[in-house]
């Protein structure tokens, strides 16, 4: 199978801070400086619904490789640092945009360089992300990716299935199921509910450490990702501040009641405040 | 990041967390606790995620890592309650002492099915007159044409009864201070038989009980000879045992922290007395110091210095344990009268951290081996 016939799949994550290592001070300034780094939960789900569609197709069974899984990410300089992390959850390679953009990057910005890298992957025919990251969940990659490629979207999948070069997913809306159909190449975003991401084996550990990476210059990409002036790479919505919030206690005790009653009033009190 | 760790192994750390957290192995592991008994489907999912034996080479089921990384693996198995924790311990030293002891024939034979967690292994070491007080065991072995006949008895051995290979110690011979020899009997054996479930005091995932030998056979192959070899060995197995003890040290730290910090008293919090606050530090000087030992034994092991290894084990098994024991003990006590309840669950883990320190040894034991390895000779083991 040469490289140009087979077919990729691409799944765009995104290297956050572990929000267990964020504090949040006394004076609700936000400590970030030892919290590290990891793959976005939500993302880590999307690069699984990736990978069980190509499995589903036979992907990774032969070596005649007709269909694989890649994984692409942007951020700064230390967004390399992720990969092994990204390809030890299965995608057979995996892509970089590496620049100094990526920290001031709003979703316009990150789309553009996304769906920029997307182009410079050969033959890739669907492009799997999460609805949003865990550190913003904004929401806004997956469909800016879509009109940027000019492909259709499929946002709030719950399930997908791949045949032939048509996608059939169902969506999660409100209050209801919605099945759709679309022609590849396409976007999908998924939601997270089916897709428990797989833990990766010292197996998969270690073979990532070897599958292959490229990383994305002006060359493939038609920009420099570090030159955060362009207007391409300008940021159009700028962070003015960042507080740290945390709810007042209610402080509301349940007396004068059997254990039965306070445990119904509790429960109730729960509700009310949408807690269960 | 833990100093002791690179990337990489972090990067793995983070991956084991993230497999004992699932909701997947949250829901097998409450499904078979329900159950009870030896938790086999943890055994089967930590193997297929490569935990078992990972230190060893990959033609004996392993995968090849350091020890630093694989007790870093272990080290995060025991801090999520993963278990079989407790039989992983078992099994590793019967493995070690295979794969120290065994010749290229007998760790073919068996490694392979033992590292990769497909059988499951013990090591069987006390005789019902104590661990190491050779002289009064009951233990007989009796050559024959084609290999050995044995009786007696082996107790408190993790495993026991799930093993399907049974790791048993021989007596000294010729005057030997330390075990010299062992044998491998495969579970089915005719005339072997394991006796009932010892209780622990805590109970855990592990099983502990005795194993009675009548008549057994064991053909010459599965008879291992220390020969010339080293038994340095054993300090890695230590450090499997001194490792749960760390982790239990750390939850007393945090329950303690956890609890003083947040527990009033007199319109103050509770850690703003020093005694308190002292007390805490001292788990968390206690948890670091341990944590040095261990992870500088291990990384003397990967550089071949197992002497210097085989030391700082002894040493980290005598100090964690008993750290671990003395600060669930303060953190009990910093709990008040709730600490003595099953609920508040620190008073639960000071009587677990007793086992720990009888395992393998007792920590004045492990106190001799320190000692021996500065040049003293303890004439009470030829006695």
């Amino acid at each position: 199978m040469s490289d140009t016939a087979m077919q990729r799949y691409v799944v765009c994550y995104k290297w956050v801070l572990d929000e267990a290592d964020i504090r949040v001070l006394d004076d609700l300034k936000v400590d970030m400086t030892r919290a590290k780094g990891k793959v976005s939960d939500f993302d880590r789900s999307a690069i699984e619904a990736a990978m069980r569609a190509a499995e589903a197709q036979g992907a990774g069974e032969s070596q005649d490789k007709a269909l694989e899984v890649h994984a692409l990410t942007f951020g700064d300089a230390e967004v390399t640092r992720s990969l092994k992390d990204a390809l030890s959850r299965g995608p057979a390679e995996g892509w970089t945009i590496a620049g100094e953009a990526a920290k001031t990057a709003d979703g316009r910005v990150s789309a553009q360089a996304l769906a920029a890298g997307i182009k410079a992957i050969p033959n890739v025919s669907c492009v799997f992300a999460a609805e949003g990251a865990s550190d913003t969940y904004a929401r806004q990659i997956p469909s800016r990716i879509a009109a940027i490629l000019d492909w259709p979207l499929i946002s709030s999948v719950l399930t997908l299935k791949i045949e032939g070069d048509e996608l059939i997913a169902t969506r999660k809306l409100e209050d209801c199921l919605q099945n759709v159909r679309v022609t590849l190449p396409a976007v999908v975003s998924v939601l997270p509910e089916d897709y428990e991401p797989r833990t990766p084996g010292l197996k998969a550990v270690m073979a990532a450490g070897r599958k292959p990476t490229h990383e994305l210059g002006s060359a493939e990409l038609g920009f420099d990702p570090n030159d955060v002036a362009s207007p391409m790479l300008s940021p159009k919505r700028l962070n003015v501040s960042q507080i740290g919030y945390a709810a007042a206690r209610k402080n509301i005790i349940h007396k004068g009641l059997s254990a039965d009653e306070a445990a119904q009033s509790v429960a109730s009190a729960l509700r009310k405040e949408g807690v269960v | 990041m833990s100093h002791f760790l690179n990337e990489d192994q972090q990067l793995i750390v983070n991956s084991v967390r993230e497999f004992c957290q699932s909701p997947t192995v949250q829901k097998m592991i409450q499904e078979e606790k329900a159950v009870g008994g030896f938790p086999h489907q943890s055994w089967k999912a930590a193997a297929e995620q490569g935990y078992i034996a990972a230190y060893l080479p990959e033609e004996y089921g392993g995968m090849g890592y350091d020890h630093v990384t694989y007790y870093s693996i272990f080290e995060e198995l025991c801090k999520n309650s993963y278990p079989c924790t407790g039989p992983i311990s078992g099994h590793i030293l019967g493995i070690k002492a295979i794969e120290a002891w065994g010749t290229d024939e007998q760790k073919k034979m068996f490694l392979p099915q033992l590292g990769s967690g497909e059988k499951i292994c013990c090591g069987a070491a006390t005789d019902p007159a104590g661990g190491t007080n050779f002289s009064e065991w009951g233990l007989t072995e009796e050559e024959t044409e084609d290999g050995w006949i044995l009786n007696g008895t082996k107790v408190i051995t993790t495993n026991a009864h799930n093993a399907d290979y049974k790791v048993v110690f021989g007596r000294p011979q010729n005057g030997a201070k330390w075990y010299d020899h062992f044998y491998v009997i495969p579970k089915d054996a005719k005339g072997l038989e394991t006796g009932e479930q010892e209780m622990k005091l805590v109970p855990d995932g592990s099983d502990w009980g005795t194993m009675v030998l009548k008549d057994v056979h064991v053909p010459k192959i599965c008879r291992f000879e220390r020969g010339d070899k080293d038994a340095l060995w054993l300090g890695t197995s230590y450090m499997m045992v001194a490792l749960q003890s760390l982790v239990l040290g750390e939850a007393g730290f945090m329950y303690a922290f956890g609890f003083a910090t947040q527990r009033s008293r007199r319109g103050g919090k509770l850690i703003d007395l020093q005694t308190v606050a002292h007390k805490i530090a001292d788990m968390a000087i206690r948890n670091e110091a341990g944590r040095g030992l261990i992870y500088t034994a291990a990384r003397m092991w990967d550089e071949g210095r197992k002497e210097e290894c085989s030391r700082l084990a002894s040493m980290a098994k005598a100090f964690i344990c008993e750290a671990a024991n003395k600060n669930l003990h303060d953190a009990t006590i910093i709990h008040g009268g709730i600490g003595n309840t099953m609920p508040a669950t620190v008073g639960v883990l000071w009587a677990a951290s007793l086992q720990l320190e009888l395992a393998e040894f007792p920590c004045d034991m492990h106190r001799d081996f320190v000692i021996e390895s500065y040049g003293v000779d303890l004439d009470w083991k030829t006695r």
